[in-house]
């Protein structure tokens, strides 16, 4: 979530009402329309759904043409996109509607909004609405990533998991034959690539993701499995910290990149030769050569994950139920994740689509989509809570000052942990 | 001589206002190749013209710029006409708790806008007006600005004009809109302007309340153009270009009733 | 009926739109956040428990608070004059009967009516450490490029910048008119009696200006004490670095949309909207020694 520059007022929040008593009550407003006035008017035994999305451009594009084919294999069900522009208006969007009582009947959703979702009783599980084979063939970390409380809550759409791009021109003026694989290597690579070319070897976002990505590969966790405490300031915190660090300051071999830049810019400009990015940035990158490799790891392997999740609000009718989850059986069915992932760089959702032809093929064609399925076994997902929001923020701030130079790696680690404890308390 | 520094000046400080500007533009025609590059061309290598078509044709353009032309002059209408009747009222009628009211008006300017989003849109959700026009438009009726600005306008106007009228036995309507508006002729048209385009530019309100590119407006369209992980630069450019053409128009054209307006608002 | 009664009850059905589209698009929202800074509100449940004063207790006491008063305060300091003492410079020139008089106040109004949606990019790429302009210039001239954006020490003066970029046409017009009413009387007395340019600004123009600058004071320290949403677009949606953007408004948006703590948002608006009402008071009084014989 970096770089939303629209989105402005959103302070928006700052106020509120009286919810709880005054939505949904007015007269001839009939009751859990699921903001979806149009359901009225429609010919009997036709029903609408309304789908709150976040899909910009050519990503829009391709749900509105995948939408279009449900609509004609399903000529009674009219499925309304609502575009919300980025995931932070998305969010203010579905806030409101949340709060008038009038949530659309399906939207996009990011992992710490379904909690507080899922947690205040807003959603109804797809787990009995989907067919078995559906769920059952899920990848693994995508069904854990949508389940709560062993029930599968949401379904996986536009996933991503993080990958090394690298510019194979720097590499081979460096004289590196492979992509690095562990710290140690991928240190020294950047360290290599920098004396080759006089550009820093290596660029990330330092953050508080980053760090969370560099500790898990030491070995470490943010949170106890209670979820209640922070866990990271042992040795695999302070490993981490240190490796950012020393890549920065020590080693001048990389650089550490805003919250106001995307990562991707810079690379496809040539400022750098390596970056640790998201898949769905592929897109981007359109003027320089790249290859993506798996992510290196230390200890362990350890691969952020992004994207949305949709969930179905319960508000819903039973008949818009079905009719939802059909159609997110459609959009996840194995040839349409296969259409998807091909055509925006996101990654399929089924274990089947991974061993299909039609994905072989494209992935023979375009072998960069290939390597971020292969390192699916290693993904994991950030701790699901809202309420570490400002905590992260906070760990945000303290990475910073450590990469500028201000501050210890002991400091760093203690003020982080300080941070995420307060956050956890504060709720 | 003298001339020649506040040319000098002038030019100076043209530059930083308009600088970004100027580096929209130049970034509205350049090619993907060339839009970040490490040392700054003004102008293109390559002109890329093309990114303007292919914004256009990424989003219901023609109807976001009907959307916000048909939002924008309603809001203005009827901000003008409830504003100048509250304003007639303040400026030239006696009445009980009329400062204690005029004080409350101006202290609500004083609060964030974005306190008001949630709430409003309950209201709006509980009228059944989401995704309508009334929905876009009704919150933002009047504004205490204008309000403000026509009082201060009503009160430099000499008191014969309107002793005169009330004097014929018109009603206060038939005052304010048969005589005094078409001699203020300079401060609706800089009501109108600020109005204008503070409902041309807004955001937020529209995209929480509108649910389909039927009432969308050129803002909103602007956000189409950048995700998660990546933004089209030159195309966000060029669509940020025509979609402030308008504006710009109008204000050259409305700039000298602009400036009059304000200047005999008096300010005071 | 007494004529008083009848004056009053016309007076009120003058302003009856004003009074009730502002009751329920205002009034109502105002004092419905006022009830919910009272109350622990997560905005999605029904669950809703008054806890008295507890948020505002809880904001006085976080140092983010703090930072982000502090640098409200700081913006307030410091904008309002320079973009004040830059409009009046601006009106001065754009009154000394130029040519293309239109084309250089159209100029200085484009950054008011252009969407920050586009130009807070720009303002990114001017203030990018490795491409952006202004390194580009510095390094040109010989001079230390900067770290703009990732340096907390220039957060305030990149926001500053913006905010006088933004609204110096708004102010240099509304000064222009200003300008507009001194009676060109004084000035030719003045040059009667062999004033220096100077001596005419100083004795005339600032002095009768005064009400102008009165007006655009408290309008341009309101909108200071709002300031938020250049910082949003320029550090991609935080707060800058070391938290060196918070303000009181982003604080709000922190708490309410990141945490979903409506209580500590709503308290926190209500503290900005005292300070902000405290401080025009202040200017209101100050406001006594304005001149008025324009």
């Amino acid at each position: 979530m970096k770089k939303r520059w629209l989105a402005t007022g959103a302070a928006v929040v700052l106020s509120t009402t009286l919810v709880a008593g005054c939505g949904g009550q007015a007269p001839g407003n009939a009751a859990n329309t699921s903001g979806n006035a149009t359901a009225g008017t429609a010919p009997a035994g036709q029903v609408t759904i309304t789908f709150y999305e976040a899909m910009p451009g050519a990503l829009g594009d391709e749900l509105k043409k995948l939408t279009d084919q449900f609509q004609q294999q399903n000529p009674n069900i009219k499925v309304e996109l609502v575009y919300n522009g980025s995931y932070t208006t998305q969010k203010q969007k579905l806030t409101a509607a949340i709060a008038a009582h009038k949530p659309p009947t399906l939207a996009q959703v990011q992992e710490t909004w379904e909690t507080e979702y899922y947690n205040n009783g807003l959603l109804q599980p797809v787990q009995d609405l989907l067919p078995k084979e559906t769920v059952d063939d899920l990848i693994q970390i995508w069904k854990d990533d949508n389940s709560y409380d062993g029930k599968l809550v949401s379904v996986p759409f536009n996933k991503s998991a993080y990958v090394l791009f690298y510019n194979p021109d720097d590499f081979a003026k460096a004289g590196i034959t492979k992509p690095p694989a562990t710290w140690d290597e991928l240190e020294q690579d950047a360290i290599q690539i920098t004396k080759a070319t006089g550009i820093p070897g290596l660029a990330f976002q330092g953050n508080y993701y980053t760090f969370e990505m560099l500790l898990r590969q030491a070995g470490g966790k943010v949170l106890t499995d209670d979820q209640k405490q922070a866990a990271f300031g042992d040795d695999a915190g302070k490993k981490a910290l240190s490796f950012m660090r020393k890549l920065v300051i020590d080693d001048k071999a990389a650089t550490a990149i805003g919250g106001n830049a995307y990562l991707s810019d810079g690379f496809n400009t040539h400022k750098y030769a390596m970056d640790l990015d998201s898949t769905a940035s592929m897109s981007f990158i359109k003027n320089v050569k790249f290859k993506v490799a798996p992510l290196p790891g230390d200890v362990q392997k350890a691969v952020p994950t992004a994207g949305t999740n949709i969930v179905l609000f319960k508000d819903a009718t039973p008949e818009q139920q079905q009719a939802a989850a059909k159609y997110l059986d459609f959009l996840i069915s194995k040839d349409n994740t296969i259409e998807w992932a091909k055509a925006t760089g996101y990654l399929p959702v089924r274990k089947s689509a991974l061993d299909d032809p039609a994905w072989k093929a494209v992935v023979s064609q375009n072998p960069n989509l290939g390597v971020a399925p292969g390192e699916l076994e290693n993904a994991y997902f950030s701790p699901r809570l809202a309420e570490l929001y400002s905590g992260q923020n906070d760990v945000t701030t303290q990475i910073g000052n450590m990469l500028a130079g201000k501050q210890s790696v002991d400091d760093t680690l203690k003020k982080s942990v300080d941070a995420i404890t307060q956050a956890l308390a504060g709720k | 001589m003298k001339k020649v520094w506040v040319y000098l000046v002038l030019i100076l400080l043209s530059l930083f206002v308009l600088g970004p500007f100027l580096w929209m533009l130049s970034t509205s025609v350049k090619p993907d190749a060339e839009v970040l590059s490490a040392i700054p061309h003004l102008f293109p290598e390559h002109w890329a013209f093309d990114n303007y078509a292919k914004a256009w044709a990424s989003a219901p353009f023609a109807r976001y710029f009907w959307n916000s032309f048909f939002v924008s002059a309603l809001e203005t209408v009827f901000d003008l006409t409830f504003g100048a009747m509250a304003a007639y009222a303040f400026a030239r009628m006696e009445f009980f708790g009329k400062n204690v009211l005029f004080v409350a008006l101006l202290a609500t300017m004083m609060v964030p806008g974005e306190v008001l989003l949630i709430p409003n849109y309950i209201t709006i959700s509980t009228l059944n007006w989401l995704n309508t026009y009334p929905g876009l438009i009704v919150p933002w009726l009047v504004s205490v600005f204008t309000i403000f600005l026509m009082r201060q306008f009503f009160l430099g106007l000499p008191r014969e004009v309107f002793e005169a009228a009330e004097l014929d036995g018109c009603g206060p309507l038939r005052t304010l809109f048969g005589i005094i508006m078409p001699i203020s002729k300079p401060i609706w048209i800089t009501s109108a302007l600020i109005k204008f385009v503070g409902a041309w530019n807004a955001f937020l309100w529209v995209l929480i309340i509108a649910n389909s590119s039927d009432y969308y407006t050129l803002p909103v369209g602007l956000i189409n153009f950048s995700s998660d992980v990546g933004t089209v630069y030159n195309q966000l450019m060029a669509a940020a270009t025509f979609s402030v053409l308008p504006l710009i128009v109008l204000f050259l054209f409305g700039q000298r009733y602009f400036i009059e307006g304000i200047a005999r608002s008096g300010i005071k | 009926m007494s004529f008083r009664l009848r004056r009053s009850v016309t007076a009120y059905l003058m302003l009856l739109p004003t009074l009730v589209l502002i009751g329920v698009f205002v009034v109502y929202p105002i004092v419905d956040s006022f009830i919910i800074s009272f109350y622990k509100w997560d905005m999605l449940s029904a669950n809703k428990p008054f806890v008295g004063l507890q948020n505002y207790v809880y904001i006085f006491e976080d140092p983010l608070f703090h930072t982000a008063l502090k640098n409200t305060v700081l913006y307030v300091v410091f904008f309002v004059p320079i973009v004040l003492a830059l409009g009046l410079l601006t009106a001065v020139l754009l009154n000394a009967k130029i040519r293309l008089l239109p084309l250089f106040r159209t100029a200085f109004f484009i950054p008011y009516v252009t969407s920050l949606a586009a130009t807070g990019i720009v303002w990114q790429w001017i203030f990018n450490d490795q491409f952006g302009l202004l390194n580009y210039f510095l390094e040109r001239a010989g001079l230390h490029p900067q770290d703009w954006l990732n340096d907390p020490r220039w957060t305030l003066f990149n926001i500053i910048t913006i905010g006088v970029w933004q609204n110096l046409g708004y102010v240099a017009v509304i000064f222009l008119a200003g300008l507009q009413n001194i009676s060109r009387e004084y000035y030719e007395a003045a040059d009667v009696d062999g004033a220096t340019p100077w001596q005419k600004f100083a004795r005339i123009t600032l002095p009768l200006l005064s009400p102008t600058t009165y007006f655009l004071l408290i309008l341009t320290t309101i909108e200071a004490f709002k300031v938020f949403l250049q910082i949003y677009v320029l550090y991609g949606e935080t707060a800058g670095p070391n938290n060196s953007g918070m303000t009181l408004l982003y604080y709000m948006f922190t708490k309410g949309f990141g945490d979903y703590r409506m209580g500590y948002a709503c308290a926190s608006a209500y503290v900005l909207f005292l300070i902000v009402f405290v401080f025009t008071l202040a200017q209101m009084a100050l406001s006594r020694r304005v001149h008025y014989e324009a």
